[in-house]
């Protein structure tokens, strides 16, 4: 067993752990913060994205033990309803949604994508997202709405 | 109209607030405390016999808390039609990923390990992949009533209007081809998944993917025992016929769904899941690895379609004649029922006066298949519009011009007799060609659905 | 040594001395895309004890004395931002940026994709046009190889006395240098490369004066053609040299069929995409 301390989405966490865990099994079954989501448990759907110390990460491919001290945010902390983040707003107003299973980790990395570059052209919004898989919607929605949000003016997008 | 709240109004996503919040919840979202990992053994061959499976190893390893095989299914058949397929292989494997045990474990850790500790010993046998291989005589057999589904005395769905013969001495041209439809599979974002929970005396609460709960429900109610065809184990407390009381012992419900396009209408994880919590007494949760779900989980099934045409110099289609193979895969599935309704779509919305269609089930060593949007319509559709086309080329038509020749009116009837009363396929067309900037003929401007003259 | 089953050393002897200690299973990971993929698809009770590299301060990019050291553990996303990498190595940059997506850019290492030895490794097709230098730690000490040295150590003396890469060496391509990095694959994000060629080249008053090719995904390691140095050096690139080489170089590929591609296929690609690196030295 290994500890780890981790702050997500602002709350301290300290746990007890397999030495060998993935952060997103570490997530869902010891915290129950379940918006990151198993697609494939090998990097390559995009659906448990979360932002590590700034950074757009895979859960599953984490290592939770080599974060330890790391600062998370998953979809819980990126805005709640009455309190959205304009990324959240928009994937809601453009349908850019369908199952919404992939939801989470599209606004992850869109999220990563905007809090860098606040008005990304239609090419860096596609390479922003060129590592999540939607089988439903067909992508345009979800593009249309990650260009919606940063448009977005006045508003604090880059937060 | 202004009493309407939402008939004309556009509307968000009821689900839309969820998935932007990720508050939605999935089956794997939902936590029961004391939830056991299940793991299963699947078939590493496409076909053989189990001579010995040695759990013994797996059951007695620490943090399992059950191991079950065919032996600890109370009803070992189901289906959606015929009552073939197995929830775990007895002796005939039928295809490769096949389920033969599984077990219950403390973590996916100790559960992965106890399938490993699982000692297969297996006859391997020459499997048939291809369906066109698997009609042959020689043909390895799938199964033991051989590799064909028979329609009654027929080795296929027919569909026969008219005088098929009568229609080709008609026509001035024959035109025929092949159309091939491949396999797909549905691959949604989320796998199968399935929470069983045990309440109290063996009632259970199901969590699943399916969005054919009433579907799935029959069939799980049968192989727990619930349904009418009851092994001698548990008639004890099953006295229920299949349309009765029975349900009340399970309650299924339906979380979000993570993709399905008909990928999630067979009873992949739920079974198994049901059988696992009855075994341990504790809450049971299957989740099917990626791996899992693009090898073993149904997909749709590849057909082969024969097409051929008679056709009259001024591009009437006088006689149609289909052979269609559907590979099933390794059980019957919804197959018969999909043939079905390829057979009564393949003539499309055409009026055709002769027509012959043959649609055949043909059982192969692969995953069996199932639902997928549109499945039987779409490979028919596709084959039947692809043929207009080449028929169009052959005769020197344009591709529009045939299809109003051909298209169907009111009080035509279907190949399979039944008579239409709104139809407005030329109507359609002639507004699709305003919309595309597509100049029709005046004589094709001028058609409508008006019963045909007698 | 302790129960203790997870190490994060910040001192790279440290790091060495944990991992030379058979006793203790060790098991070296970095950005854990290769490692954390393994253990997600055949999940066990793992006995190993984890030495964590990401403590070890090996993402540095840095020039020194005319030469760039790329540390070992520098993530993907970095080397491809990187102004140093893009105005010196332009070559890697590339390379980098179209490895996988950003999520896992943001994790992968250029040594861990060297230690993955896979047959479409691109950090080691770069490094190898390059003509990288590898510098290895141990409990023995540093030690410096050439890339393709590298490349044909066994497993065993690389990992011996708890070997570590610690950094890349390579020369600067200089703005007369000609290079190129081509890759082929399924589609543009995550998706392993079916094919790749990279070049690194000199001209000279038309002439070819140094050239090394680089093909990839057609044996079991990228290797350099030896072939095409032998023939491109000394001559004047053109359409029928260049085709000429291209041929002469698929004799010395063994490509393999796979799900993501035929051999067929890797053949006649590789064979573009060679004329098509050559074709841009004139």
């Amino acid at each position: 067993m290994a500890l780890l301390e981790i702050k997500v989405n602002g709350r301290q966490h300290r746990l007890e752990i397999e030495p060998a865990a993935n952060l997103l099994t570490v997530l869902r079954e010891q915290l129950f913060i379940t918006s990151p989501k198993v697609g494939c448990e090998t990097g390559d759907c995009g659906t448990c994205n979360v932002i590590i110390d700034g950074k757009l990460r895979r859960a599953c491919l984490t290592n939770a033990m080599s974060v330890n001290g790391s600062e998370i945010t998953t979809v819980e902390g990126v805005g709640e309803k009455g309190a959205l983040h304009p990324l959240q707003t928009s994937f809601y107003e453009n349908y850019a949604s369908q199952c919404g299973f992939c939801t989470p980790g599209m606004i992850m990395a869109s999220k990563a994508l905007l809090d860098q570059n606040p008005n990304p052209s239609e090419l860096e919004i596609k390479e922003a997202l060129s590592g999540n898989l939607c089988r439903c919607t067909g992508y345009v929605n979800i593009i249309k709405a990650v260009k919606a949000a940063s448009d977005t003016s006045g508003q604090e997008v880059g937060k | 109209m202004s009493n309407l709240k939402v008939v004309g109004q556009s509307k968000r996503r009821y689900d839309g607030m969820g998935h932007v919040t990720g508050s939605a919840t999935y089956v794997d979202d939902v936590f029961v405390p004391g939830t056991l990992a299940v793991k299963v053994l699947r078939s590493p061959v496409h076909k053989g016999i189990i001579k010995k499976l040695d759990i013994s190893k797996a059951e007695s390893l620490p943090g399992v808390h059950g191991v079950i095989t065919y032996e600890d299914v109370p009803c070992n058949t189901y289906g959606y039609l015929t009552l073939d397929q197995l929830v775990l292989v007895e002796d005939l494997i039928r295809y490769k990923g096949e389920p033969i045990a599984a077990v219950a474990a403390d973590t996916v850790e100790i559960a992965s390990e106890a399938v490993g500790l699982m000692a297969l010993e297996i006859e391997k046998q020459a499997p048939v992949f291809d369906p066109v291989a698997a009609v042959e005589p020689e043909a390895p057999k799938v199964r033991p009533e051989g590799n064909i589904l028979m329609v009654g005395e027929r080795p296929y769905r027919q569909v026969y209007n008219g005088d098929i013969e009568k229609g080709f001495d008609q026509a001035d041209e024959i035109i025929e081809n092949d159309f091939f439809f491949p396999s797909q599979e549905h691959a949604p974002m989320e796998t199968q998944v399935s929470l069983a929970v045990p309440t109290d005396d063996s009632r259970l609460t199901i969590y699943t993917v399916t969005q054919g709960l009433y579907f799935l429900l029959k069939q799980i109610q049968r192989i727990l025992g619930q349904g009418e065809d009851v092994s001698d184990r548990w008639s004890h407390r099953h006295q229920y016929t299949h349309h009765g009381v029975g349900y009340s012992d399970i309650k299924y419900v339906s979380c979000n769904v993570g993709g399905a396009f008909g990928g999630k209408t067979e009873l992949h994880a739920d079974a198994i899941a049901a059988l696992m919590a009855l075994k341990t007494g504790k809450p049971c949760k299957w989740r099917w690895t990626r791996e899992e779900e693009q090898l073993h989980s149904a997909r749709h099934s590849p057909w082969l379609m024969h097409f051929k045409d008679g056709v009259t110099r001024d591009g009437r289609i006088v006689a149609r004649q289909v052979f269609t193979r559907h590979d099933a895969g390794a059980y019957t599935g919804l197959s018969s029922y999909v043939v079905d309704k390829h057979a009564f779509y393949c003539a499309g919305p055409y009026y055709l006066p002769n027509v012959d269609v043959k649609c055949q089930v043909v059982y192969t060593n692969k995953v069996p298949t199932g639902a997928i949007r549109g499945f039987g319509v779409t490979p028919g559709t596709y084959a039947c519009e692809i043929q207009m086309n080449m028929i169009a080329e052959k005769m020197g038509i344009d591709p529009w011009e045939l299809r109003f020749i051909n298209a169907m009116r009111n009080r035509d009837q279907l190949a399979t007799r039944t008579k239409l009363d709104s139809v407005y396929l030329i109507e359609t067309m002639q507004k699709l060609a305003e919309i595309c900037n597509h100049p029709l003929d005046a004589k094709f401007s001028a058609m409508n659905s008006d019963p045909r003259e007698a | 040594m302790s129960n203790q089953d997870f190490f994060a050393p910040a001192d790279l002897d440290q790091a060495c001395s944990l991992l030379a200690d058979e006793t203790i299973q060790p098991l070296a990971i970095a950005g854990g895309t290769d490692i954390m993929v393994r253990f997600n698809r055949h999940r066990r009770r793992r006995q190993e004890t984890l030495v964590y590299l990401g403590k070890l301060g090996l993402n540095y990019l840095r020039e020194e004395n005319g030469n760039i050291f790329v540390g070992a553990c520098a993530p993907l996303a970095e080397v491809a931002a990187s102004p140093l990498i893009n105005q010196k190595l332009p070559l890697l940059a590339k390379a980098c940026w179209e490895m996988a997506s950003p999520a896992v850019r943001n994790a992968a290492t250029l040594g861990g994709n060297v230690v993955n030895n896979a047959r479409h490794a691109d950090g080691v097709a770069a490094f190898l046009a390059l003509d990288a230098a590898v510098v290895l730690a141990s409990t023995g000490g540093e030690r410096t190889m050439a890339m393709g040295d590298f490349m044909a150590t066994s497993k065993k003396e690389k990992l011996a006395g708890g070997g570590v890469i610690k950094h890349f060496v390579v020369t600067p391509l200089s703005p007369d240098e000609k290079w190129a990095w081509e890759k082929l694959r399924q589609r543009k994000g995550e998706s392993r490369s079916v094919v790749s060629v990279a070049m690194r080249a000199e001209m000279l008053e038309g002439k070819c004066t140094a050239m090394r090719l680089v093909i990839g995904c057609m044996a079991s390691n990228p290797f350099v053609s030896e072939v095409a140095t032998e023939l491109m050096v000394g001559n004047v690139p053109g359409a029928v040299l260049n085709k000429q080489v291209a041929e002469r170089v698929l004799g010395e590929c063994t490509p393999t069929s796979d799900a993501r591609a035929s051999a067929w296929y890797r053949e006649k690609a590789t064979a573009a995409l060679i004329e098509r690196v050559l074709s841009q030295l004139n």
